[in-house]
């Protein structure tokens, strides 16, 4: 880090830099017409470890609204969630949490 | 519940048994639907897709995880393939076949028969409206109709191998 060359000004952060940062990130699946629903809900349970009813529902809502944010953590492991979904060729999106 | 024609035997393999012609010729095909997402620009987007709908991240994501991907999907392809060169004649019932899947296939099984799926569902641009018959009837001889044959008979072998993998 290097040093204030000015010590009689204050050096604020970059607020927004870090405001973006912290934001979580949300692994999104998408509907398609094709996938199994039974195969949707086991694919839920195998990468996330999510109990069976959980998965359900989130594919209902996949199913139904056409999208589900199925997590939602830090960036790295959402992209080794979305690698695994997409492993089983189910239609997976990152999405940054908008800001609050 | 399982299918009869699919057992889990002590070791964790699967059996299938008694299968019609119809199923054996469609999982035939799956090698060479397979081949088509090589040359297909839809069909590879929607197997391999970029996540982020961001350029630069996208590049990076093509750069250091979509070839993870295609080494897994076509390391499944040839699994399956490898196996499916074991489908015997039944014994007792010759018109029928039986084939024997490893516990540690399942998941390249599984994932292949979405692929193969998924495939024709993008190349023949098969709508939710499509697949329900008695919301869009389509002409029975056209190619759509027979991609939407295919595709539910390969649904419905891994309907079988999703209810087995959750045993």
């Amino acid at each position: 880090m290097s040093p204030n060359p000015n010590p009689n000004t204050e050096t604020k952060p970059d607020t927004d830099v870090e405001t973006l940062r912290a934001r979580p990130w949300n692994v999104v699946v998408l509907n398609d017409p094709i996938t199994l629903m039974s195969y949707v809900t086991m694919v839920f349970q195998k990468v996330f470890g999510y109990a069976r009813p959980h998965a359900q529902k989130l594919m209902m809502e996949v199913h139904k609204t056409g999208r589900s944010i199925v997590w939602t953590g830090e960036r790295e492991r959402a992209e080794v969630y979305v690698q695994k979904l997409h492993g089983y060729h189910l239609l997976a999106k990152l999405e940054q949490s908008p800001a609050a | 519940m399982l299918d009869p024609r699919l057992t889990i035997r002590a070791n964790g393999d699967l059996q299938f048994s008694q299968l019609e012609e119809p199923f054996m010729e469609a999982l035939r095909e799956i090698p060479r639907i397979l081949q088509l997402s090589e040359t297909d620009p839809s069909a590879r987007n929607r197997l391999f897709p970029n996540p982020y709908d961001q350029d630069e991240k996208d590049k990076e994501w093509m750069k250091h995880c979509t070839p993870d991907l295609e080494h897994l999907f076509r390391s499944a392809g040839e699994m399956f393939a490898e196996d499916l060169l074991s489908a015997q004649r039944d014994p007792l019932h010759p018109t029928l076949w039986r084939l024997l899947l490893p516990a540690t296939h399942l998941r390249a099984w599984m994932s292949t028969l979405n692929a193969a799926r998924l495939t024709l569902g993008v190349i023949h641009q098969i709508t939710e409206d499509n697949m329900d018959p008695s919301v869009e009837p389509l002409d029975p001889h056209s190619g759509r109709a027979l991609a939407i044959s295919m595709i539910h008979l390969l649904g419905w072998i891994e309907e079988m191998l999703v209810h087995a993998a959750l045993e």
